[in-house]
């Protein structure tokens, strides 16, 4: 961040959003309920798809600063990491039905990334006319932050959890959310001391959810690769990852009160390459990298430990 | 212990600094269906009708009705309930906004002013503006009647709209029991969220 200013405003748009996509609390239920509870299931589908690919991506990132995991002995880091999926502009539109009977049939209209939502007037009987809702989320970013202890090492092999847990009330705006997300890795060039590499090969699997309407699950394997040279240590890796967005509510649009509805949306982004820098002096650790896949995101941190 | 202060300290900034990335007043709109049904008095053929008053805040949950910004009609229905072999029936729904003068809102039954009694049979299934039925037709002054009623609700919370049905069956007697006709205006109103 080049600014402490845009760290606080990054930040703010976090929180903002977790308060947005978390639902009711004694004081007062979230503009995403309200919103998400008016639309059918497959309304909520094309709006939500985008928060899911991105917020996926930013779910699974940030796991690695290094290949390098000590053969045995104690070995243990405790880092606050960030994560900032872009908000690209195919991500702020998608194609929704028209009510039945309309022409034409179907309309583009925003996103919960997006501007205005559209509204399709019918072909046949222009008094007739329909809109959609409006975007909620202005921002060109998702943004994550998470908190990851890093323990190892047991034979080469590291384990490391990730674990947020927001009352019902730090302040009286701040309804509960749960994430939790925790991960295996395995020192691999033990086994290939030719290669002048750090290897390693691990799987993470993490899980977030606010209450009975957002339940989140992903699960990623892959490969890491770090040179070091003196307190700069170069890394990347490769990596399959899958998740799920589960939205369940019960509709209160008036056409199917009452209802439960239950959107199931998987995360664009199955595989990502990663590239990065991280800076070690002592105790403390500052990293960065880029993620690139169907969903390109950022993750960075700083941390205590060795 | 340091992750949780570092976190602190950031809530305590952004609760101060005050930036938000959710848009100011962004729309949604709520669906919502006015669906007064009228009986049809079973027994010799004849005139039917009703009064229904409705007041659309009742329709809208609380945290929407005090932000509303705008709404619209995407569709009309009738349906008739219950069975009727050899009847004809037509009629027209009129409104009217907190008591004023009412307005013709929908025309059931055939030809170009809809005004021919048609078989009650076709309205077993619901006829709809939207699927181009020949047996329900529309009138622009009523319509807007209803628009201003949705409009005028963040202003007017006790704004009312009265539906008065004025028919006719004819054809095979007795009427049967258990008939109604039962009307479905299927709106949307716009409400303005997170509002400065």
């Amino acid at each position: 961040m080049k600014s402490p200013r845009l760290l606080v405003a990054v930040v703010a748009c976090m929180i903002s959003g977790m308060v947005v996509l978390t639902p009711s609390s004694a004081v007062a239920q979230s503009e995403f309920e309200n919103t998400i509870k008016q639309f059918t299931g497959d309304e909520a589908k094309g709006y939500m798809q985008p928060g899911a690919d991105l917020f996926g991506a930013d779910m699974m990132a940030g796991q690695y600063r290094s290949a390098a995991i000590p053969k045995m002995g104690l070995s243990i880091s405790l880092d606050i990491i960030a994560m900032a999926a872009i908000v690209g502009d195919n991500q702020k539109t998608f194609t929704n039905k028209s009510p039945a009977g309309f022409s034409p049939g179907t309309y583009s209209t925003a996103t919960i990334f997006g501007g205005k939502g559209s509204t399709v007037v019918d072909a046949n009987l222009p008094a007739l006319s329909y809109r959609s809702a409006d975007g909620i989320l202005n921002t060109s970013l998702v943004p994550l932050a998470v908190p990851q202890l890093r323990v190892g090492s047991f034979y080469g092999t590291e384990a490391f959890v990730r674990f947020v847990s927001i009352p019902k009330s730090i302040t009286k705006s701040f309804p509960d959310v749960s994430l939790f997300g925790g991960g295996v890795r395995h020192n691999v060039s033990q086994y290939l001391p030719m290669v002048p590499l750090d290897l390693a090969a691990g799987i993470f699997y993490t899980t977030f959810k606010t209450g009975d309407l957002i339940d989140f699950k992903g699960f990623s394997f892959g490969v890491q690769a770090s040179k070091e040279f003196a307190i700069l240590t170069v890394y990347g890796g490769l990596a399959y990852e899958s998740c799920t967005l589960k939205l369940h509510y019960t509709s209160e649009n008036q056409f199917f009160n009452g209802q439960s509805v239950d959107v199931t949306l998987d995360g664009q982004n199955t595989f990502r390459a990663t590239a990065g820098v991280n800076l070690s002096l002592a105790f403390f650790h500052i990293f960065v990298d880029a993620n690139v896949g169907n969903v390109t995101n950022f993750s960075g941190g700083i941390g205590f430990g060795f | 212990m340091k992750a949780k202060l570092l976190l602190l300290v950031l809530l305590v900034a952004l609760m101060t600094n005050g930036s938000s990335c959710i848009n100011e007043g962004f729309i949604v709109p709520v669906n919502l269906k006015i669906n007064p049904c009228y009986n049809i008095n079973s027994g010799p053929i004849g005139p039917f009708g009703g009064i229904q008053t409705v007041y659309p805040v009742n329709l809208i949950d609380e945290s929407f009705a005090e932000n509303i910004k705008g709404a619209r009609y995407y569709d009309i229905q009738v349906t008739g309930n219950g069975s009727y072999a050899g009847g004809n029936v037509v009629g027209v729904v009129y409104v009217s906004l907190n008591g004023g003068a009412e307005q013709p809102l929908l025309l059931l039954g055939g030809g170009a002013s809809h005004a021919t009694p048609v078989p009650y049979s076709s309205f077993a299934t619901p006829q709809s503006l939207l699927g181009t039925s020949p047996y329900v037709g529309t009138s622009a002054g009523g319509v807007a009647i209803l628009t201003n009623a949705l409009n005028q609700l963040s202003t007017n919370p006790n704004t009312y709209i009265t539906l008065r049905a004025a028919g006719q069956v004819s054809g095979t007697a007795p009427v049967p029991s258990g008939l109604s006709v039962c009307i479905a205006v299927l709106a949307q109103a716009d409400a303005s969220l997170n509002n400065p």
